[in-house]
């Protein structure tokens, strides 16, 4: 374990570990929910994103280009990606992965739905992977009148030292209400489980 | 000597080793993490954990400042409609109310921030605070409603809602 701290995180080799990461709450400070964590896909800027496979377990995606230009030409992110994926059950769900070395790319999901005027509720929340780790992310309650969202994000860091340099890569998935709010979060869960293989505790 | 000095060592290495596992000490919280006289009253106690978040705004110092809060507190903004919880915006948890601070509040950077007129009413284990908060040149009367519960002898913030003025 020293030895993978010790060394750029971003560079270890790939192999049957996943690529690892840190991953966290937020970007401007360290929270007690970091998480060491490793990926089954390279989820950082030196890697194109948009290589994230289109056929994820029960899921099959297609490319979504930004829907706001605007916004995607203040933001300058180095990389985008929206996608829009389908579960063989019919259900979908939005996956968003931006990445970028500044600041100015990365603002919080949920000021997008306050500038619209929905109602948020922000809460962490833990995503339970297979080996049982739990993965936190915040997560975004939004209603407008008779429409109902959950998004759940989280940061991802190629080094623990989270240079500005290295970039950074935020990972959020989107869905519509389906069900109750944990029928949905199960939903979500199963797809993040196509991504990360465990969440360790930094320092465990 | 030597044997009886190798004799106390192993007995001590063993001691060391077979010992329980000391549980980490629990932070105190709310009003017991502020260095306060043990004869306050009541309500000036609440004042000051009041008093203690606006100066750790200001200082950003976000740990002190998070010992203040409950962890299932919660935080709402109104947005000048208290009556049309439609447009509320609420962090929930501790890990949400640690999120405002440090992506809403902190980099605003306000140079003061205090409470003002506090009017504090205690039932039981609970207390409400409804008051004024001047951060740096912005004034919000009567905008404030705290929510605060005695804890192991402590009292911590559960809520707060703001900009409750029109």
């Amino acid at each position: 374990m020293l030895v993978l701290v010790a060394r750029p995180l971003g560079l270890l080799p790939d192999g049957p570990a996943g690529h690892a990461y840190i991953a966290d709450l937020d970007y401007w400070q360290r929270t007690p929910r970091e998480r060491l964590v490793r990926s089954n896909y390279p989820l950082d800027l030196d890697h194109e994103l948009s290589d994230v496979p289109l056929a994820l377990g029960e899921w099959t995606g297609r490319e979504v280009p930004p829907d706001n230009v605007g916004v995607y030409m203040v933001l300058e992110p180095e990389q985008f990606v929206q996608r829009l994926y389908y579960h063989s059950d019919g259900r979908y769900l939005w996956l968003t992965l931006i990445g970028g070395r500044s600041s100015r790319t990365f603002h919080p999901p949920e000021s997008c739905y306050e500038s619209y005027g929905w109602q948020t509720q922000i809460a962490s929340h833990p995503m339970e992977l297979a080996n049982g780790d739990q993965l936190y992310g915040m997560l975004v309650d939004a209603n407008k009148a008779d429409e109902h969202q959950l998004s759940y994000y989280l940061y991802l860091f190629p080094r623990q030292g989270r240079s500005p340099g290295d970039g950074m890569v935020i990972f959020r998935v989107t869905t519509p209400l389906y069900g109750t709010t944990e029928e949905t979060l199960a939903l979500q869960q199963d797809f993040v489980r196509e991504f990360f293989i465990s969440a360790e505790e930094r320092g465990s | 000597m030597t044997v009886r000095f190798w004799t106390g060592l192993l007995a001590i290495a063993l001691l060391v080793g077979c010992g329980a596992p000391k549980e980490a000490p629990l932070k105190a919280a709310g009003s017991c993490s502020l260095a306060l006289p043990a004869d306050i009253t009541p309500d000036r106690e609440i004042w000051e954990v009041i008093s203690a978040e606006s100066r750790f705004v200001v200082s950003q110092e976000i740990e002190p400042l998070m010992q203040l809060w409950s962890e299932d507190a919660a935080i709402t903004d109104t947005q000048h409609t208290p009556a049309d919880p439609s447009d509320d915006q609420t962090w929930k948890g501790s890990d949400a109310v640690r999120y405002r601070y440090v992506r809403s509040v902190f980099p605003s950077a306000p140079g003061s921030a205090q409470p003002r007129e506090l009017e504090i009413e205690i039932s039981g284990d609970r207390a409400t605070a409804r008051g004024t908060t001047s951060i740096g040149g912005e004034v919000s009367p009567a905008g404030d409603a705290w929510e605060l519960a005695l804890r192991d002898g402590c009292w911590v913030l559960t809520a707060l809602t703001y900009n409750l003025e029109p």
